[in-house]
């Protein structure tokens, strides 16, 4: 029923404004007990179980107004679930049976996968294609750095009623991290093919919104915000809850979610329901750190390194010259 | 000649200069022609330099599978860490502390400063025996450290902050990317405390590392708790430094020639296997030496290079076709 509601909403309002009214619809690898994480593993691309020494990706479906006010969804959502792998192949992942809609998959290979959830609903002489998508990497440091850099590169499904893929950064390996101030580029494909004027939002899970269009080559992009300004010490000491990682390493990071959306004239019907014109729209999740020169001083680091030769120059110089024996002329009275 | 009297007249300088180079440039830039010798060499070939390596140093996956939490470490995932102590183990058989005299890339940069003071005319500076007795223990804590305080991330007694301390305060992981072109090591990380005063003292050791290398010979080297951990094991190498004391004259051109001011190499008539825990076999002291069969180098027992009158005299251009 949450659905339908969605979509009514989604015809009361023109695609320029959907943006504003719709719930999304997206992946998550946070499953909805806490408690379930202790069973987890962490690794470079999030949490993951281990079955038989391979790391297994569990992931759920969130629907929300925001990454910040958002429920999981129920087992009984219908729609489309796909898993395209490292070498692009398109598999069916294991639906879990549970009360929240997830689904399993195993990542025995190094490199990104990507999963897909579509659901088509008509409505008001409308189809909705909602798509949810979650590129999740599989890395491990045991398996080494000198991988493939083709392993790094984004991977589109042709087939994809609406498809966004996140461009790489430069250099970008299996190690990088979105930070604040990076330039993230999306593209957006309808059907394989890239799409002109989507509609494409991208929100912080702090509630910063920034809105564009595709343009002729399907590109979008946003340059990330500088909002995570965080002082973990100064917010354990007010009593805040800090997140902590492995090891209980502080965890300084925040969530985007960013979704793309397309008008198009197409028509048809659906389970016997006619429409004049279709809505696509596909939601996916990233996260993004604070950005590094922020925390690093190259100049400071220069007055240590100077102190240190400063230090070894002139202890070098004392030292040698306490150890030269000054001359002494012995006398012998041989008489 | 035979090629046994070839090699023990061969003019050691120039051949370890090449060879030094060539491992210099194998090791560091290595990695842009897809070169990967894997994670467990027994050298500072510093993982910091990412795409550039060919192989990374074993400290730093040694301190990061340490790092792992305990029940992880003691349970059948924690083989990872003997697969990689033994693949360590395999490299550094085949060459022992000569890693460190031929292929270590930041032992190759102090010889290259070595040649720059003495360019320069500048006179090297060197410890008394009462500071080298002392000093020398320092690898040892370095080590023992290096390998405690991952074991205490590991058991949560201290944060992930101390990750990989050891490299924290290399100067390698500042010096060695720098040869790429990657300053991004040269700072400090004010991200909590614990980094900021470990990169701090890292970026002071490198301050130290440049001026003390240029005044006393491989100045680092006689700190680093990679040479430690080599002497553990340096009984199980396949090439040894051996002594026959009774050839041996107690002349001290052995001593004198030795970057790392090993006194026993002069001094000691008695042990067969005289290599010591700062040595890094750089073999100048078999060189340097005019005693016949005094010093030699053995692989599997066979001897490979060995000190002769030919060949003291040919190196010290005494006799300059002595056949």
């Amino acid at each position: 029923m949450k659905h339908y509601l969605t979509f009514t909403l989604l015809c009361l309002f023109t695609t320029g404004k959907l943006f504003a009214s719709i719930p999304q619809l997206w992946f998550s690898d946070q499953p909805p007990e806490r408690s379930m994480i202790k069973n987890m593993q962490m690794r470079h691309g999030g949490f993951v179980h281990v079955v038989d020494g391979v790391d297994v990706k569990q992931l759920w479906l969130r629907q929300g107004d925001s990454l910040h006010q958002s429920d999981y969804l129920g087992s009984t959502t219908k729609g489309e679930f796909v898993l395209m792998d490292v070498q692009k192949n398109i598999n069916a992942p294991q639906i879990e049976k549970a009360k929240q809609q997830s689904i399993r998959f195993p990542m025995p290979d190094e490199g990104f996968y990507n999963a897909y959830f579509t659901e088509r609903l008509v409505s008001n002489d409308t189809l909705a294609v909602m798509t949810a998508k979650a590129e999740i990497l599989k890395h491990n440091c045991r398996n080494g750095h000198k991988y493939d850099r083709n392993l790094v590169k984004p991977q589109k499904w042709s087939d994809a009623p609406l498809d966004i893929v996140r461009l790489r950064v430069p250099k970008e390996d299996f190690h990088t991290r979105i930070r604040s101030g990076t330039e993230v580029k999306f593209q957006i494909f309808h059907r394989g093919n890239p799409v002109k004027g989507a509609n494409v939002k991208l929100e912080t899970k702090k509630g910063w919104v920034k809105t564009t269009q595709s343009d002729d080559l399907g590109f979008a992009s946003f340059q990330i915000i500088q909002d995570n300004f965080f002082d973990a010490k100064k917010a354990e000491k007010q009593g805040k809850k800090v997140e902590r990682g492995h090891g209980g390493r502080i965890r300084i990071r925040d969530s985007y979610l960013v979704t793309a959306e397309y008008l198009t004239d197409e028509t048809g019907s659906l389970n016997d329901a006619p429409f004049s014109q279709t809505v696509y729209r596909v939601s996916t999740t990233g996260r993004y750190y604070p950005q590094q020169l922020a925390r690093k001083s190259p100049e400071q680091a220069l007055y240590f390194a100077s102190a240190g030769m400063l230090v070894m120059g002139v202890g070098g110089y004392t030292y040698r010259r306490r150890r030269v024996k000054p001359f002494k002329e012995e006398q012998f009275d041989e008489h | 000649m035979s090629i046994k009297s070839r090699i023990d007249r061969i003019d050691l300088r120039p051949f370890r200069f090449w060879f030094q180079l060539a491992a210099f440039i194998f090791l560091v830039y290595g990695g842009h022609l897809a070169i990967d010798l894997g994670n467990s060499l027994p050298t500072f070939s510093c993982g910091y330099n990412r795409d550039g390596t060919a192989g990374t140093c074993y400290l730093l996956p040694l301190q990061h599978q340490l790092a792992q939490p305990w029940s992880r470490l003691f349970s059948p995932a924690g083989l990872t860490v003997l697969t990689g102590f033994g693949l360590f183990i395999l490299w550094f058989m085949v060459l022992n502390k000569a890693w460190c005299g031929y292929v270590c890339p930041l032992g190759t940069i102090q010889d290259w400063i070595t040649g720059l003071r003495k360019r320069l005319g500048i006179p090297y500076s060197n410890y008394s025996d009462d500071h080298f007795n002392k000093l020398k223990y320092i690898k040892y804590f370095l080590l023992l450290a290096l390998i405690f305080i991952p074991l205490a991330i590991g058991g949560q007694f201290l944060s992930h902050d101390w990750g990989v301390p050891f490299c924290k305060i290399c100067p390698a992981r500042m010096i060695i990317p720098a040869f790429n072109g990657d300053f991004r090591q040269w700072a400090i990380d004010f991200s909590n405390d614990t980094k900021m005063w470990l990169t701090a003292l890292g970026m002071f050791i490198t301050g130290l590392f440049l001026v003390g290398s240029f005044i006393k010979k491989r100045f680092f080297c006689f700190f680093c708790p990679m040479s430690a951990f080599h002497f553990i094991f340096s009984k199980l190498s396949i090439l040894k430094l051996k002594k026959d004391g009774s050839k041996c004259t107690v002349c001290g051109d052995c001593y004198r020639v030795c970057d790392m001011q090993i006194k026993p190499i002069a001094d000691d008539i008695d042990s067969v296997d005289i290599l010591r825990d700062d040595c890094i076999l750089c073999l100048k002291c078999v060189a340097a030496c005019p005693e016949e069969g005094a010093l030699k180098v053995d692989i599997l027992g066979k001897t490979v290079f060995e000190a002769t009158r030919g060949g003291f005299n040919k190196r010290m251009g005494i006799e300059k076709n002595d056949n």
